[in-house]
């Protein structure tokens, strides 16, 4: 298999009249990790959302050589099912991978206390969802993770964690790409940065 | 068949959880309850038919309010899909089927105290009054979600004005059928009510394939 797994030559993406980004080469690689950094409006999370099959605009001009590979992204807004419980949003969304429940727990524990797994999505505080959806992304382990500010919502534990996952990820050669306004320093890890304020 | 029991066993648990058509049953049938006696007190004679139109009514406004109880917002639905790695066709598919066995029950129980608080009753056999239900539930439950997912409005107003009149082209099936058909000429509007019921199941799967396959 390709090391590419996303090659955009000239890609424009926009919603309605508004083009939000024009002309951009984009060619992505497992080995790699990225950082979509510009300021507001640069078209961060709409790259982002595209990457991860997520972009829903009306405007989309480029021939895209994309491979059929598991890809998951962790947006701004949370995506877990908000009436159910956090076992439940679990089970739901790691149904595929071959982990066993326990490991699956053990890895959950390491993000959130035990209390929180029979408790509803929606009594979750910001910070609580993120690290729920953190413990999601290493239980399922996708060949490419998207972050989409990475540290939104967490304190110094959950960034710590953050980065223990994303080292963790790197080192097996999975993906990590990672978007936010200035460039995110994770000791120890290299990033191709993909600096939208130039285009 | 594309059918994932997780997407089911989910929409399950989000109905359970939520009881939201709990809350449609109970306005629908106090409703039922405080207009019709009204309306028969205000008539000398009231026709057996009317009952069986109001009946029909009664089943139009119930399944609309079902359809609208909780839109489907498409870039969330998209997010989700995308994180739990299920396809679109599955969604379709699980979710109509959990959407059939949320809503059949209920349009039995409506139909039921219809016909106590009004004692009226329908001029067809159990048997074809039960298919016909059945037919109609699955059609109502299928159409509500294409809708959903090739449209892009999440407004319950827009959703009201466009499945109202899908919902009556349904219910032209059921009409003839109730007010007393014969044995031959019922059959065939049973065995129509299954083709669109095939041609919209195979239509819709068609073009999602289709759209992934893109």
């Amino acid at each position: 298999m390709s090391e590419i797994f996303l090659k955009s030559s000239n890609l424009s993406l926009g919603y309605s009249n508004q083009i939000v980004i024009k002309g951009l080469d984009i060619q992505l690689s497992f080995i790699n990790d990225y950082q979509i950094i510009g300021k507001n409006g640069a078209g961060k999370t709409t790259l982002m959302n595209f990457i991860a099959l997520n972009f829903d605009g009306s405007y989309f001009e480029s021939k895209v050589n994309r491979s059929q590979i598991s890809i998951n992204q962790i947006s701004s807004t949370s995506t877990l099912i908000q009436e159910l419980t956090l076992s439940e949003n679990i089970d739901y969304y790691t149904s595929e991978t071959s982990l066993a429940s326990e490991e699956k727990l053990n890895i959950v524990f390491k993000y959130l206390p035990e209390d929180y797994l029979n408790e509803k999505i929606k009594s979750f505080s910001s910070g609580m969802l993120r690290r729920a959806e953190l413990s999601i992304i290493e239980i399922k382990s996708p060949l490419v993770f998207c972050i989409d500010e990475p540290l939104n919502f967490l304190d110094s534990e959950g960034v710590l964690l953050l980065a223990n996952l994303i080292k963790d990820r790197s080192i097996a050669n999975k993906c990590n790409i990672l978007s936010s306004q200035e460039f995110v320093d994770f000791e120890g890890l290299e990033f191709e940065v993909i600096n939208l304020n130039e285009y | 068949m594309n059918i994932n029991k997780n997407i089911l066993k989910k929409e399950i648990l989000v109905e359970l959880k939520n009881s939201s058509s709990l809350f449609l049953i109970t306005p629908t049938m106090s409703v039922l309850i405080i207009i019709f006696p009204i309306l028969i007190e205000n008539r000398f004679a009231v026709d057996e038919d009317l009952f069986i139109i109001s009946h029909l009514l009664f089943l139009i406004i119930f399944s609309t309010l079902f359809a609208i109880r909780k839109p489907i917002i498409l870039n969330q639905l998209t997010k989700e899909l995308n994180f739990g790695n299920y396809k679109k066709i599955e969604f379709f598919n699980s979710k109509s089927l959990a959407e059939f066995l949320i809503f059949l029950p209920q349009i039995f129980i409506l139909n039921i105290l219809f016909s106590a608080f009004t004692n009226s009753s329908v001029n067809v056999s159990i048997l074809y009054f039960m298919i016909s239900i059945v037919f109609f539930a699955i059609n109502a439950c299928m159409i509500n979600i294409i809708f959903q997912i090739f449209t892009s409005f999440n407004n319950r107003f827009v959703q009201f004005i466009l499945i109202v009149p899908m919902y009556l082209a349904l219910s032209f099936f059921i009409g003839p059928l109730w007010l007393g058909l014969g044995q031959e000429l019922a059959n065939i509007y049973l065995l129509m009510y299954l083709g669109i019921t095939i041609v919209i199941f195979a239509t819709t799967n068609y073009y999602i394939e289709k759209e992934t396959i893109q």
